[in-house]
């Protein structure tokens, strides 16, 4: 299959590497990857502030790189920008023609990465004998708005790691895009309490399908100095070298 | 209204209070620790939240009808219907009643609608006394205090908490044990239903079909207050109805589940118009007053499903923020995710329209409601409504964030840019980015861009 990766601003800011080893766990599944460039954003930040109209040309021109790419699925190492894209697009463009008439096509097309990995496999999860523990962050939109609960669990048992619970498995990071710096001091205490719960749990790698929010938690963990590190599903997958794993 | 602290600051001041913390984990998790027994009991818990969704909404799609009949049935059982518009049409009728009747003590059985229209205050003003008989809803009017949760009222306060303030109404040392305490609150309470010249409860549903009016408690309270006082006037928000008693089985069967995590609340009394000749006990007036107060505003709009909620306060239970700030930091009568949907939409010139933005849009709050309202899109068509209110330097803002993303071009040199300066700060971001350095370490920033890693070479 053609795979038009689209890697999220954040990834493309912040830690370029996560599209990086999805490219790999995509080519290792056989796929031909191709980096959707002129893919920007998905208009989130702006549509959680209620700024629509800001948020428009930003999603239009991803959508546009969308239909223009030649491509047979649109993969995202995001559960939240694949919600933005699959639950808001069609709202976001129900007014613009142009958009309109297209928009239902690509967002047909786009998945997020471990559900496509998850799809796109017959082999049956291998019973490893010796599996490595990681804390999963199940992120919000993730499980909630896309109903993404199995696939990411699929795709980390597949290469040997037993995903843990532990007590806040399911709160919210605090993230929430602008909110972590609308309301600093409240996205802080609510970190604190995802990060307890780590704490407390036996393992002490953790991984989520979400690099805001596994930012969100690093930034909250290093800060307090918790003995805690953080990588994103695709990294952690595609067998990144453990030393890189403090940065998502 | 001018004087109240930014939401920022109230919610940073909640979040650093360790005690209201404490209090707060201590009853949600008590709360949904009994929620998954509860709900077990049900042969299919998604289907039952279907079906309630389905009902409520049809109650509003037949809203007119419903109350018309309600009225009707209300007045064939010897009671009296007051149609209030406002908030103030309520107070003014209840007040008009009680002047009538000469009633000088009045007990309350807990109503967030009471709550809404600041019944307590204007009544006391005009000199009546008025006495709430839910325990926690008695325990913040001794401590002047507004309740904080919609179904919990003194949620935030713990035992200690609660022993001082019961110590100082009581003319004894109170011992600080919960027997002790529910004793004294007993007796003090049994006074006040004793002498009570009127009733006043709320409604957790009117069936249409009869003219009944159902209230939910723990305490027994509701009963005594409905069936003491020689009057009872019930209140009810437009909304709160259902057709017959079959939907209200389907109700009955979620409320308290999602509300306390019960099978069914202690008592569940109903009541219909006033005492028949042939009864032995019952109120000799029945009034039923229906409130609108900008209700019949948002039915109808995009808004309308929040008008489905039947105030469980299981939002509340589930939501991060609540459960990190508790309900006092949102500075309104309703609180946690159904008050920031219902504050800016009832009251949108109270100054508390920044609520919408008191959430994660995490979904919890959605998820967990027995009638599957999505109140993580209402907040966000709340914010869209707000949008409109930005300043002059945030409107710039998001025009340049949107300048520079919405080509390829532009959006790729300001990421060089910011991978130049090592910082997001960099980046055409609208909000106060530096505000992320609170308690959280930078963002890190890849010097190297994903296009030149993408055409590297590999082994």
């Amino acid at each position: 299959m053609k795979v038009g990766l689209f890697p999220t601003c954040l990834v493309a800011v912040s830690a370029p590497e996560i599209a990086m080893a999805a490219r790999s766990l995509l080519e290792q599944q056989g796929h031909e990857v191709v980096l959707l460039e002129a893919a920007t954003c998905c208009g989130q930040p702006a549509w959680n502030s209620g700024q629509r109209d800001a948020a428009r040309p930003v999603a239009a021109a991803s959508l546009r790189a969308f239909v223009d790419a030649d491509v047979d699925a649109i993969v995202i190492p995001s559960g939240s920008c694949t919600a933005m894209i699959r639950d808001y697009w069609p709202h976001l463009f129900t007014d613009h023609a142009t958009e309109a008439s297209t928009v239902a096509t690509a967002v047909d097309r786009t998945m997020e990465l471990t559900e496509f990995l998850a799809a796109n496999t017959t082999e049956p999860v291998e019973a490893a004998d010796d599996t490595d523990a990681v804390i999963y962050h199940p992120s919000c939109h993730m499980t909630r708005l896309l109903g993404l609960v199995d696939a990411p669990l699929h795709t980390l048992g597949r290469s040997g790691y037993t995903p843990i619970s532990h007590n806040a498995t399911g709160r919210c990071c605090g993230f929430g895009g602008l909110f972590s710096i609308k309301f600093p001091e409240l996205s802080v205490a609510m970190a604190d309490d995802v990060l307890d719960g780590m704490v407390d749990a036996d393992a002490t790698t953790v991984t989520g399908c979400d690099l805001s929010c596994l930012l969100q938690l690093s930034s909250r963990a290093k800060f307090r100095g918790l003995d805690l590190s953080f990588i994103h599903v695709a990294q952690l997958v595609a067998g990144s070298d453990p030393a890189h794993r403090q940065a998502p | 209204m001018t004087d109240r602290p930014s939401l920022r600051a109230r919610a940073a001041a909640a979040a650093d209070d360790g005690g209201l913390r404490s209090n707060l984990h201590r009853a949600v998790t008590h709360r949904e620790a009994r929620r998954p027994e509860a709900y077990a009991e049900l042969t299919d818990a998604n289907e039952a939240h279907g079906a309630a969704q389905r009902i409520r909404l049809d109650t509003l799609r037949n809203l007119p009808a419903l109350l018309g009949t309600m009225a009707d049935n209300v007045l064939a059982a010897g009671g009296y219907v007051h149609w209030a518009d406002t908030g103030d049409s309520a107070v003014d009728y209840v007040e008009s009643v009680l002047r009538r009747r000469n009633a000088t003590n009045i007990v309350k059985a807990k109503s967030m609608l009471t709550e809404e229209i600041h019944l307590n205050a204007r009544l006391e003003q005009a000199g009546f006394e008025v006495t709430e008989t839910d325990l926690g809803e008695w325990i913040v009017q001794l401590a002047g205090q507004a309740p904080s949760h919609i179904v919990a009222p003194a949620v935030h306060l713990n035992r200690a908490e609660i022993a001082d303030i019961l110590g100082k109404e009581s003319a004894e040392p109170l011992a600080g044990d919960v027997t002790s305490l529910t004793q004294f609150a007993r007796s003090r309470l049994r006074e006040a239903f004793l002498d009570a010249d009127v009733g006043i409860t709320g409604v957790n549903f009117a069936v249409a079909e009869s003219g009944a009016v159902v209230i939910v408690t723990n305490e027994g309270n509701a009963g005594l207050t409905i069936g003491l006082p020689k009057v009872h006037i019930a209140l009810m928000g437009m909304e709160r109805i259902v057709e017959s008693w079959r939907e209200l089985d389907v109700m009955m069967s979620l409320l308290p589940r999602a509300a306390t995590g019960q099978s069914i609340s202690t008592y569940v009394d109903w009541v219909t118009g006033a005492r028949r000749d042939s009864e032995h006990d019952g109120p000799e007036e029945f009034h039923l007053v229906i409130v609108d107060n900008g209700r019949s505003d948002i039915l109808g709009s995009e808004y309308d499903q929040v008008l489905t909620c039947i105030r469980c306060g299981a939002c509340s239970n589930v939501c991060p923020v609540y459960s990190t700030i508790g309900g006092h930091a949102y500075g309104s009568v309703y609180t946690g995710p159904i008050g920031a949907v219902l504050t800016p939409l009832l009251s949108p010139d109270a100054g508390l329209n920044d609520l919408a933005n008191a959430s994660s849009l995490c979904g919890a709050c959605w998820e967990t409601c027995p009638v599957g309202i999505p109140l993580h899109d209402l907040l966000l068509e709340l914010r869209y409504r707000e949008s409109a209110a930005a300043g002059p330097t945030e409107r710039a803002a998001w025009r340049l964030w949107s300048t520079m993303w919405s080509k390829p071009s532009r959006y790729r040199s300001s990421l060089s840019t910011a991978a130049r300066f090592g910082s997001v700060s960099s980046l055409p971001l609208p909000g106060p980015i530096k505000r992320w350095a609170t308690g959280r370490t930078p963002i890190p920033v890849a010097n190297k861009s994903l296009r030149k890693l993408w055409k590297r070479p590999r082994s």
